[in-house]
């Protein structure tokens, strides 16, 4: 394994605001999938979480629902996603972003040697609080395990979980699921705040975030955004469309203009 | 969280970060009120005026004689207000949310039973209510689903996934997520993320404790074996609970077996499902080799249920409890037995449970007793068996 993710996303933090996208695996094909992965390298994305589907995505709207459900009619299972990856190779740091289930069933040690060998970096477990942690450790050394934070985590929590997240810190960044969050400012900023003197890995806030404009306000506040349901609205709304990928492409430079490039 | 939430290696609490905060408001407002005698004479006096308890213990004499073998007694839970056990715990849960300020109180069905006692509970103590419900269900519970109206409850069709039971908690704990700090999730079963599994059990405990009692006093001994369905699982946890330290009595749930447990059509989570993780909690859960959730089927919409209380995987795996199933057509079987021998309609989820007994009791002598939990009433599935033996007169 090459450079820890924590350490590469901690140093380009210091040149601009991080971008970091999140794709369906396999929405809206895989290899349209694949062509979405190489335009958000060229345009700069500072690493991809790569959503691996389950059947019962509770902390999502509609959105990645509708494309985790098409992605799971189409075929897509975790071993595909591991092929896949071992067949293709990108520059862009790799995270999983997944459900328990998904990494229970497939075995955590099995999951982390496996994805780690096709280039994640990274894992996200989207229904994995704080307390379900020990549950990953043989995880460790292989994927580097990024834990949520959210708008109403107590103080003690903040402090354990900026104690344990590697990689970066994932502050949710309100009420709400993926896509539709009530973005709540004023706590972004507070916890923002308190994690500076607790962790030197970067804080990335995710989850409702629908323009450049947003995201640059968001991104000041902290080290940078992550977006997922605006970008595949934009993808089950053009996909088969003439030139949806350049559209596509347009959407991504958008965003690193906005946080800087 | 003041505990973790385990039986054994089942339980705990897998849910998103946001979550945390108002499970951990549960929890601690729980096992204070639960303590708390003013909250427990409350709920008392609504278990007793209001929901008609303690329900009775009835003794089948026609069925048992029928059946030539084990004598079955019923515990009326179809007896108890609203047409099933349901309202137990949706008294207890609703009126916690009232102290613990929240205006708004949302829940899942399946069935619609736990819907009709959630949207009553509120109905009676003042709270708005929004009610989930898969959209293959609002179908073929049309009448549940007008009740709810009536009471009024909103009543919200999912058509996500299967348009059952599962997609129907994924939803209301989507609106949690967003609504948490006004509103109370009431979860029907015995599953979910801790501290839902204990607490429903324990507002769902009444029924084996007052059959216990009922079963010393009127019977003068305990039973041999004791029988329930199970979906998620609460009125059997219900049921059960009082039991468990009486290791002579064998307790016995009946899963939902469709089709067969041989075919890709059934409900039996503990026959035929492995260890996952599904709406928080870690259980045994039909899936597939890569994890994602199956779909599953039964004739009784409240057993259509992938996953089961984490309680009873535990019950399961440590052998204190054996876990059946029975066919879709044993069950209707079941319906119209019950309905003729002793003038009682079931609903289609308790007549599993009945299917089992008429099993069971034969090869019992005269001696042994049989305590079935008789979870609800069918008025709510005359359709649905009269759409069903058409069915069959077509395939047949």
């Amino acid at each position: 394994m090459g450079e820890r993710l924590g350490e590469i996303l901690a140093e380009r933090k210091e040149k601009h605001k991080l971008l970091v996208p999140y794709l369906t695996f396999g929405y809206p094909s895989v290899p349209d999938f694949l062509d979405l992965v190489r335009i958000c390298q060229e345009e700069g994305a500072d690493a991809l979480e790569v959503g691996i589907p389950y059947s019962d995505p509770v902390a999502d709207g509609p959105i990645i629902q509708t494309t985790s459900y098409q992605a799971l009619l189409q075929g897509v299972t975790p071993v595909l996603v591991r092929d896949t990856f071992a067949q293709f190779s990108v520059s862009l740091p790799l995270i999983a972003m997944t459900y328990g289930n998904i990494v229970f069933r497939y075995g955590v040690e099995r999951f982390a040697r496996d994805f780690s060998e096709v280039g994640f970096q990274g894992l996200i477990v989207a229904d994995f609080p704080l307390e379900a942690r020990p549950f990953l450790g043989r995880a460790h050394g292989l994927l580097e395990v990024i834990l949520l934070l959210a708008v109403n985590s107590s103080e003690e929590r903040i402090q354990s979980i900026a104690q344990e997240s590697e990689g970066f810190i994932y502050l949710v960044s309100g009420r709400g699921v993926t896509g539709a969050a009530a973005i709540d400012e004023g706590a972004i900023t507070r916890i923002t705040s308190l994690l500076r003197s607790l962790t030197r890995y970067p804080v990335l806030v995710g989850f409702g975030i629908h323009s450049p404009e947003q995201g640059v306000r968001l991104a000041a506040i902290a080290d940078g955004i992550i977006i997922g349901s605006t970008l595949l609205e934009f993808i089950v709304a053009h996909h088969g469309e003439d030139y949806w990928k350049t559209g596509f492409r347009k959407l991504i430079a958008a965003y690193r203009q906005a946080l800087g490039v | 969280m003041k505990e973790n939430g385990f039986f054994g290696e089942f339980g705990g609490f897998f849910v998103p970060e946001i979550l945390i905060r108002p499970l951990e408001e549960l929890e601690e407002a729980y096992f204070f009120y639960r303590n708390e005698s003013n909250f427990r004479a409350e709920l008392a006096r609504y278990l007793q005026y209001y929901a008609g308890r303690p329900t009775p213990l009835y003794y089948a004499e026609r069925l048992s004689k029928y059946l030539r073998g084990a004598q079955i007694y019923l515990k009326r839970e179809d007896l108890n207000h609203t047409g099933s056990h349901k309202l137990n715990n949706t008294l207890g849960q609703v009126l916690l949310a009232k102290k613990m300020g929240k205006k708004r109180i949302i829940a899942e069905t399946g069935a619609g039973q736990h819907g009709v006692a959630t949207a009553t509970a509120c109905a009676l103590l003042g709270l708005e209510c929004k009610v989930y419900m898969g959209a293959v269900d609002v179908a073929r519970q049309k009448l549940n689903v007008f009740r709810m109206q009536i009471l009024g409850a909103e009543v919200i069709p999912v058509y996500a996934g299967s348009q059952t039971l599962k997609d129907a908690i994924n939803e209301a704990m989507r609106d949690w997520v967003r609504n948490i700090d006004t509103t109370h999730y009431v979860i029907g079963s015995v599953v979910g993320p801790h501290p839902y599994p204990t607490m429903v059990r324990d507002f769902q405990s009444v029924i084996g404790e007052e059959a216990k009692t009922q079963m010393e006093r009127e019977v003068g001994q305990l039973p041999h074996y004791v029988i329930a369905c199970v979906g998620g699982g609460s009125n059997a946890m219900g049921i059960f609970h009082a039991f468990l330290p009486h290791p002579e009595v064998k307790l016995v749930g009946v899963e939902a077996g469709g089709y067969g447990l041989d075919t890709e059509k059934h409900a039996a989570s503990l026959g035929r499902g492995e260890k996952g993780i599904l709406h928080g909690s870690l259980s045994y859960l039909l899936q597939d080799e890569f994890g994602q959730v199956k779909e599953t089927h039964s004739v009784a919409a409240g057993l259509d249920y992938p996953g089961v209380g984490p309680e009873h995987s535990f019950l399961f795996s440590s052998g204190r409890a054996q876990y059946v199933a029975v066919t879709d057509e044993e069950a209707v079987e079941a319906f119209t037995l019950l309905a003729e021998q002793e003038g009682i309609i079931p609903a289609l989820e308790s007549a599993h449970a009945v299917a089992y007994a008429g099993k069971l009791a034969p090869s019992l002598d005269g001696e042994k007793i049989i305590l079935l939990s008789l979870s609800g009433r069918g008025d709510k599935d005359v359709e649905e068996v009269m759409r069903y033996r058409k069915g069959e007169e077509k395939n047949g």
